[in-house]
């Protein structure tokens, strides 16, 4: 069960960044929203060879990343996750679609493999652009953002308890584990025969906790129908960096540079 | 102050955990609710702020009855710390969690602040501010689940078993401080020399039903508390 300290120590990695104090964590939530947004629809607007118009898009994580002073490997590890879906969604598409669309030196490049690469530069831009926003913008500032924007609020909530179960499931796999371990005289694994009543336990025991805490945000306030106040009004600063992504993304969507 | 007049609350499997209670507490009462394992402590408490819903009777704060649409101002003039702080602490840090309640009551970030590090420096834990509630010892959850309703500066407040997970000085800190604060206090709690330390009040609840309401000096009539199962 060690690994768990560790699942739980990832799940809270984007909110320590999000706690960082530079000039793009300081935009204006909605800017960085909206701008994330436009991006990543500018990016999946794209044809599906069009690999080579899309390259200049990588401005947008590079640039961004720099200036909010994010490590690029934990980022990094969480696109990743998503890889094997796009390469399952693209892989296909190799041996259906074998005519040649260019040659590289010896190289010949099918249209099949260039519409994988585009795939998998659509998911890396688009995955990077949300998690950038995650990664910059506390997730509380993220929903009540969201709230202001009159998003409705069955899926802010089921967002927002995700989040927060998430780490609570965790804790109660954590000491349940615990407390079977220590009585499961000596066997380091879950026995399969337990296995059934393990999660059915562990349901229940999230579901009880889930309730709890629920009851305990009531109790300080929480409420669906309140929407919060805006942090601050847009400033100057936030309509810059929301207009300098908005032109760059369009610019590069119809003037084609490749 | 608050009143509880016939207070009944049940459980979906028809356990009757409070049955009948009557009592009222002053603004600035202390009193302690102290009764056996299962005596319906937990229960009570949730039901003065609406967590569980009465089946029968009323409670009112400073004249406000709890009904659905008043909980939003019940549950900011009486805060409840929880039995367990695991289940209070949710937030990726303890300042996002103390300024959770502030936040929701919609005051302007620089007074979040200001209520934040005033109820982290009430309870002498401002060095957690930045601190994951995942881990912290038990003793710091609580404190810093305490923070977490004081920042709410509500009129009264309820504890549930606030010394769980407290060493002995930490418990004796916590009782200082706990006369110091002037809300009324209803405190539920086994350990009777806490509750003698704090409340001169004391409220004796057996199977849901108050049996005994008086003075600290109940806390000495043996009899009277082995009766009701302490
Ligand atoms: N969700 C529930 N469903 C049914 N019965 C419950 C539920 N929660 C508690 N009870 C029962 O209600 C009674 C009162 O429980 P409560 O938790 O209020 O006791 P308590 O005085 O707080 O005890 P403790 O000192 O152990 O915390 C107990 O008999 C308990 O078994
Ligand atoms: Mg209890």
């Amino acid at each position: 069960m060690s690994n768990i300290h560790g699942s739980l120590g990832e799940l809270h990695a984007l909110d320590a960044l999000a706690a960082g104090r530079t000039t793009v964590h300081r935009l204006h939530p909605l800017a960085k929203l909206c701008s994330a947004l436009i991006f990543i629809l500018a990016v999946v607007s794209f044809g599906r060879y069009d690999f080579l118009p899309l390259t200049p898009y990588l401005f947008y994580p590079f640039i961004l990343m720099a200036l909010a002073e994010i490590p690029y490997g934990i980022l990094l590890k969480r696109v990743l996750v998503a890889l094997p879906f796009c390469l399952f969604a693209g892989l296909s598409n190799v041996f259906f679609d074998r005519e040649t669309a260019f040659t590289l030196g010896s190289v010949t490049i099918s249209y099949g493999v260039l519409s994988l690469l585009t795939i998998l530069l659509k998911m890396y831009l688009s995955v990077m652009a949300a998690l950038l926003l995650v990664a910059t913008t506390p997730f509380v500032e993220l929903t009540a953002q969201l709230r202001r924007l009159r998003v409705p609020m069955q899926f802010v909530t089921v967002f927002e308890m995700t989040y927060r179960y998430a780490g609570v499931l965790l804790l109660e796999t954590r000491s349940m584990g615990m407390a079977y371990a220590l009585r499961s005289g000596g066997k380091r694994a879950l026995e399969m025969r337990h296995m059934g009543s393990f999660v059915g336990g562990l349901l229940l025991r999230g579901f009880d906790r889930a309730e709890r805490i629920h009851a305990a945000m009531r109790c300080r306030g929480y409420s669906l129908r309140t929407v919060p106040r805006a942090p601050r009004p847009l400033r100057g600063a936030d309509v810059w960096a929301l207009a300098a992504i908005v032109t760059a993304s369009a610019v590069l969507r119809f003037v084609r540079l490749f | 102050m608050l009143e509880i007049k016939d207070l009944t609350v049940e459980y979906a499997d028809g356990k009757r955990a409070v049955d009948g209670i009557r009592f009222t507490l002053g603004a600035g009462e202390n009193a302690a609710l102290i009764g056996a394992n299962g005596a319906g402590k937990t229960t009570l408490l949730h039901a003065l702020v609406g967590v569980l819903e009465a089946k029968t009777g009323v409670v009112a704060v400073d004249g406000v009855t709890l009904v659905k649409k008043s909980l939003c101002t019940i549950r900011k003039n009486v805060g409840l710390v929880f039995q367990n702080p695991d289940d209070q602490l949710f937030m990726p840090d303890i300042f996002e969690d103390v300024a959770f309640g502030p936040r929701n009551l919609g005051l302007a970030e620089d007074e979040v602040k200001t209520r934040v590090d005033a109820a982290l420096e009430t309870l002498g834990i401002a060095q957690l501010a930045r601190r994951s509630p995942l881990k912290l010892s038990g003793g710091e959850k609580r404190l810093s689940a305490i923070a977490a309703v004081l920042a709410m500066e509500p009129q009264y407040l309820l504890f549930d078993e606030p010394t769980a997970f407290l060493d002995p000085r930490a418990r004796r800190g916590l009782a200082e401080m706990l006369s110091v604060l002037p809300q009324g206090k209803l405190i539920a709690t086994h350990q009777l020399d806490f509750a003698a330390q704090t409340c001169s009040r004391v409220l004796l609840l057996q199977d849901g039903k108050l049996v005994a309401d008086g003075g600290i000096a109940l806390l000495g009539d043996k009899r009277l508390l082995e009766s009701a199962g302490l």
